[in-house]
């Protein structure tokens, strides 16, 4: 229960603005365990996605070490990266960007067929499996247009559990959603965290949003400045 | 402001900018090369036609009833030279002479001009050279063309023996007195030049020899004369692009002539005129084609331009709605796109003009000068006109494809700003509403209405005739082209989507896994532009039925020439239109003028000569037809008829193929001549008469009350080079159809009982068919004949294998300028494709960046999009190929059953697997470059973007 899965250590990370260096992340150490579900909180501008993008191996730390599941990223090549994501990460991000031509299943069904393990059933049934956990069950045959904004985060969850990973990265997931759906989604995510064990991490602005976490990560200027324990979680207990 | 806005944007977008420009260089510059093609080619064709005749703008030559038959070089010139618009005058020596080198003899034309002053024509020199001085062995020099060279047996060093006699006169109304009592001179000359000509000696082929006048004047004991003055006329004058005008043009100058020399003591002739206006009637199918290919390489320019500037305004909506917060005027944001817009097409048409006369003087002018084998044809390299009918075109299609992006970002609502969901899609409306998700039957519906135009023009066309307006039959052709085109193209738009599903297939098989992707966004379509596919499939139609009617007809010339014709060669007497005709072409060399009876069948002796002659196996005699009614003989069905009687066994010197029976035995072929009352029908006037072998018709002879009884010994679907016998009942209506008979019952039919039986040596061989012996080469033989018989008898000498040789070569041209002119299209649909492609792959960068972050391989991505782009531009170019080779062969196979002529299948062995092959790299390549940047960027670079 205690193994570590993610393990940022003393990250530093600059954007380059014309000829000045813009500081992201300055010296970010954080340990994540398998299992966990963090919340990442901060002002605008805190470093909150750059931190998540480089846990999530979307992004690469300019200086320090980030370990996935044992594995250093920072040697890792851009493709390695990406079979990574492909087998081991799930993503839901603010804007849901599901495929406009897919309908819900082959929203859920594209990563495996990427991923090219399971067979055309497997991959239906496994689609349909996941629409119906996050129900969604009569709704898999719907494009994206046809469906509210809340259900297409729904699909977007589903779709990020396809090839079931053991890291769930949700930047925003709930942003552009109103707070009654957004709860939802986050009941969701939860439900996903205790019942199958998936790792999560995910950035909000909305502490209502983070109340779902086991605990939360507060960065300050590319800083992590408090890291504090969710009093719903503890009323939950282990 | 609005330059800071067009700088911006050309910055920021800088592969959308390029590719604009580019699209506008390549298409302006496909519109300079067209339309310099165009001049070109008409320079090219005249010169061709012109050449067959003589390239000379004016002949002055004296009528043979003038009592002096030469022209005084001396007192004339400077009388011609005075006249405006007279550029040149070159004095000429022209006739039949004979010539003797070692052992052969033979006549020949004779040519004595001015070397330095004639410009007429041209020549390519094969052997030795061309010089027609005095050279080291005292003999001056003699050009010798390649025919009579042949025939002659002559090579270089030989000397040459010339026998020239001039031209006789007659007396005005009389015949030219059969005395051999000329004057007849004899001189030597020594071959220094072996090669061939055009236009120079006023005929279209190689024989006769050229030599310098001076000499010729020196040594036949001639003053300072000659027979013909050839007057070169200003080419300004006539350097007009309207074929009739410029003739016209040009007459004024002969009118001007005329009436300074008078029109009692000379014949005038103007041969290069009448060739280009005679021409231009062949030159409208050509023209049609060449604007045809350039408004679609608008098209697809325009549609382009607008594609991608939508794509900017789009884009922009949100800093637009902005600037219209802030206060800014309508105007002023339709300024903004507009600027742009100029900015693009200033760059673009300035460089697309260079282009167009790079490609045209290093490509376009090569080619055609190569077709012109080696003889110089004038052609322009910068052609002032093409460029400005360009850039105004360019400039036209420019601002239609601004204004609607113009517009759309003039009207830039404000809640574009406010309500950022709106301008937020990934979506681009406007493309969207550019694209369909399902087959359009309506686009099908409305290419079947269009096509209903061609068969209006089958109506309107001989109106067109008959009014004899040149520009009304071009528009015509034009607008029939246009819309068959484009009727087909949109008719069979409906075939795009089983190819994109069998293409899908074909990908499903090979890569599963990029199938699945490209499937649905290919076949959920919101990828799909169907007005771009219209355009491809347009683009690739367009030479797919060309190049297959080209191909088909290569393929078919030989049997349909074969089953029509008959025979290897057919030998015509002079008719009187031809012996007129040949006499302006060639007038002064002597000859007498037949009279208009006489010179429809052959004289005996020439007849006999010829039947004669050993080069042939056989020859088949058959009358002229005489149109005639065939009867039931109760008088319930009567049609009319043409009677041909012929000499002989056809089989003897037909083609075996050429003759083809329905009933009768073979052998009645055979007996036919050999028995008169009897006679072999067509298939059809057996039906519509319902006669059978063994039966009786009646046909009506010469005078009145004149039947000839003729029992059916066969019938016949087909006998080549006699008349028509085919199966369909039109030709019965038509009148078309052939009675064929034993030459006495052709002389019993056309003679009127009246005035006694008919006369049995009457000479009625209207037509000579012959079948050469074993031994024979058909192309040396035809030349060997005419010049026998051609020059001395004026026979008209007709070779089937020849006529093949021509139409085949002609279609080879034309297949020469097809490439041209696909491949500068392909160049603009690659354009197009590349457009397509980059603009669906930029809207749906939202989708790639999460396709990317999710995991997906960069090799995969590039495969994905790869086979959507091909899925997407082989279907269209695949259903305008299909649609073009149907169309073709739609004709082909019309055509064939109209005249019952098989049809041997052909697929173009060039320009369609080009076309192909061009659209698989384009759209590889499109894919690989308009991915390229995001391939290479990393997800959450591209999503922070979107
Ligand atoms: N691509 C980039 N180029 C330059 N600077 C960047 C880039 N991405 C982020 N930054 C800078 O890095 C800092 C941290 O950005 P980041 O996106 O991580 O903030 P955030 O905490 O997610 O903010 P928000 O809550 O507004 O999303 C900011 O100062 C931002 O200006
Ligand atoms: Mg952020």
């Amino acid at each position: 229960m205690s193994e570590t899965i993610i393990n940022v250590d003393s990250v530093h990370k600059s954007y380059l603005m014309g000829k000045e260096a813009v500081p992201a992340l300055r010296g970010v150490s954080l340990v994540v365990k398998r299992g966990d579900m963090v919340c990442l909180m901060g002002p605008s501008g805190s470093g909150k996605t750059t931190l998540l993008n480089i846990v999530g191996g979307l992004d690469e730390p300019g200086r320090g070490h980030v370990t996935i599941a044992g594995m250093d990223i920072v040697s890792m090549g851009e493709e390695r990266l990406a079979r990574l994501r492909l087998e081991r990460i799930g993503f839901v991000f603010q804007t849901f960007n599901l495929l406009s031509n897919f309908t819900a299943l082959e929203n859920v069904e594209a990563p495996m067929v990427l991923l090219r393990r399971l067979g055309r059933k497997e991959r239906r049934a496994r689609a349909q499996a996941l629409l119906a956990a996050v129900g969604l069950a009569d709704r898999v045959d719907h494009y994206p247009s046809e469906l509210s904004g809340g259900q297409q985060q729904r699909v977007a969850v589903a779709r990020a559990l396809a090839n079931d990973p053991e890291i769930l990265i949700g930047d925003e997931m709930t942003g552009d959603l109103d707070s009654k759906t957004g709860f939802e989604i986050m009941q969701l995510v939860r439900d996903l965290n205790q019942r199958e064990g998936k790792t999560v991490v995910y950035v909000t602005h909305d502490p209502r949003m983070a109340d779902y976490a086991d605990y939360s990560v507060h960065l300050l200027d590319g800083q992590i400045v408090a890291r504090e324990a969710d009093p719903v979680v503890s009323l939950i207990g282990d | 402001m609005i330059g800071l806005y067009v700088r911006r944007n050309f910055r920021r977008r800088r592969v959308r900018t390029v590719l604009m420009i580019l699209s506008l260089v390549i298409g302006v510059g496909t519109l300079v090369t067209l339309n310099a093609t165009v001049d070109s080619y008409r320079r090219y064709y005249t010169g061709t036609v012109a050449s067959d005749v003589g390239d000379f703008d004016l002949t002055i030559t004296r009528p043979d009833t003038a009592p002096n038959p030469f022209l005084a070089i001396g007192d004339l010139t400077p009388r011609l030279m005075a006249i405006p618009g007279v550029m040149g005058v070159s004095p000429r020596i022209q006739a039949i002479v004979s010539v003797r080198a070692g052992v052969k003899d033979g006549d020949t034309a004779f040519v004595a001009l001015q070397p330095d002053l004639d410009q007429s024509g041209a020549v390519k020199v094969e052997d030795g050279v061309y010089d027609l001085g005095t050279g080291t062995t005292g003999l001056p020099g003699v050009f010798v063309l390649q025919e009579t060279a042949d025939v002659l047996d002559i090579s270089l060093g030989d000397a040459l023996e010339i026998q020239y006699a001039p031209p006789e006169t007659r007396l005005k109304g009389r015949d030219v007195p059969a005395s051999g009592s000329l004057l007849r001179t004899t001189a030597q000359w020594e071959v220094r030049g072996i090669g061939t000509q055009r236009g120079l000696t006023g005929r279209s082929n190689n024989e006769g020899v050229i030599v310098d006048l001076a000499v010729a004047q020196e040594r036949f004991h001639l003053g300072d004369e000659a027979d013909r003055l050839i007057v070169e006329i200003d080419p300004k004058r006539y350097d007009s692009n309207n074929p009739e005008q410029s003739s016209f043009a040009a007459r004024l100058v002969g009118f001007a002539v005329r009436d300074a020399l008078g029109h009692d003591d000379f014949a005038y002739n103007m041969p290069r005129p009448r060739a280009v206006i005679d021409g231009a009637n062949q030159f409208v199918f050509w023209q049609s084609l060449i604007m045809m290919y350039g408004l679609l390489s608008l098209g697809v320019v325009g549609l382009l331009i607008r594609t991608l500037i939508m794509t900017n305004v789009q884009e922009q909506t949100r800093d637009m709605a902005v600037m219209r917060i802030l206060g800014a005027p309508r105007r002023h944001l339709f300024n903004l796109v507009a600027a742009e817009v100029a900015a693009v097409g200033l760059l673009g048409i300035g460089l697309g003009v260079v282009v167009g006369q790079l490609v045209n003087n290093l490509v376009v002018v090569p080619l055609i000068k190569d077709r012109a084998a080696g003889f110089i044809v004038d052609l322009p390299l910068v052609s002032a006109r093409a460029i400005l009918i360009s850039v105004l075109v360019s400039l036209v299609v420019l601002a239609i494809s601004a204004l609607a992006p113009a517009q759309r970002a003039a009207s830039t609502k404000i809640t574009n700003a406010i309500n950022p969901g709106v301008a937020d899609g990934i979506g681009l409306d406007d493309l969207d509403r550019l694209r369909e998700r399902r087959t359009d039957l309506r686009i099908s519906a409305a290419g079947l209405v269009i096509l209903c135009y061609p068969l209006l023009v089958f109506y309107v066309f001989p109106l067109a005739f008959d009014f004899g307006i040149l520009w009304v039959l071009a528009a015509l052709i034009f607008g029939a082209l246009l819309s068959l085109i484009v009727g087909a193209a949109m008719l069979f738009f409906i075939v795009i989507l089983p190819m994109e599903r069998g293409l899908l297939w074909i990908i499903d098989r090979l890569a599963p896994h990029v199938g699945y992707f490209v499937r649905r966004t290919v076949l959920r379509g919101k990828a799909r532009n169907t007005l771009i596919s219209l355009m491809i499939v347009l683009s690739s139609l367009l030479p797919s039925f060309l190049s297959t009617t080209l191909a088909l007809q290569v393929a078919n010339t030989e049997t349909d020439r074969r089953l029509q014709g008959g025979a290897a060669f057919r030998i015509n007497p002079p008719s009187s239109e031809n012996s007129q005709r040949r006499r302006e072409q060639d007038d002064g060399s002597g000859g007498p003028a037949t009279s208009a009876e006489a010179a429809s069948t052959f004289k005996t002796d020439i007849l006999d000569e010829l039947r004669g002659d050993p080069a042939f196996r056989a020859t088949l005699g058959r009358s002229r037809s005489y149109r005639s009614e065939v009867r039931d003989g109760v008088g319930m069905r009567s049609a009319q008829a043409n009677v041909v009687g012929i000499d002989g066994d056809p089989r003897n010197t037909l083609y075996g193929e050429a003759i083809e029976l329905v009933s009768g035995s073979p052998d009645t072929l055979g007996r036919l001549a050999l028995e008169p009352g009897t006679a072999i029908i067509g298939a059809g006037l057996a039906t519509y008469l319902d006669r059978a072998v063994g039966d009786t018709v009646q046909v009506v002879g010469d005078g009145k009350d004149h039947l000839e009884e003729l029992r059916i010994v066969a019938i016949a679907k087909r006998i080549g080079g006699v008349g028509s016998f085919t199966s369909k009942q039109t030709d019965v209506w038509s009148g078309s159809t052939t009675v064929l008979v034993a030459m006495d019952s052709y002389r019993a039919l056309t003679n009127n009982p009246v005035y006694g039986p008919p006369d049995p040596r009457l000479p009625v061989v209207g037509t000579l068919l012959a079948a050469p012996a074993a031994d024979q080469d058909e192309s040396k033989l035809t030349s060997d004949l005419r010049l026998r018989y051609a020059t001395e008898h004026r026979l008209a000498i007709n070779s089937t294998a020849e006529t093949i040789k021509t139409v085949q070569q002609e279609a080879r041209t034309g297949q020469i300028f097809l490439v041209v002119l696909t491949a500068l299209t392909s160049i603009l649909a690659i354009f197009g494709v590349f457009a397509v492609i980059y603009v669906s792959i930029y809207g749906r960068r939202a989708e790639i960046g999460m396709l990317k972050a999710v995991g997906t391989p960069g090799r995969q991505l590039l495969y994905v999009f790869v086979g959507e782009a091909m899925v997407m531009t082989l279907s269209a170019t695949l259903t305008g190929i299909t649609a073009g080779m149907l169309l073709a062969y739609t004709f082909r196979l019309s055509e064939g059953f109209r005249q019952e002529l098989p049809t041997h299948f052909a697929v173009d062995p060039v320009v369609v697997p080009a076309m192909l092959v061009l659209m698989i790299l384009s759209s590889f390549f499109s894919a690989v470059i308009a991915t390229h940047s995001l391939r290479r960027r990393r997800a959450i670079d591209i999503l922070r973007t979107v």
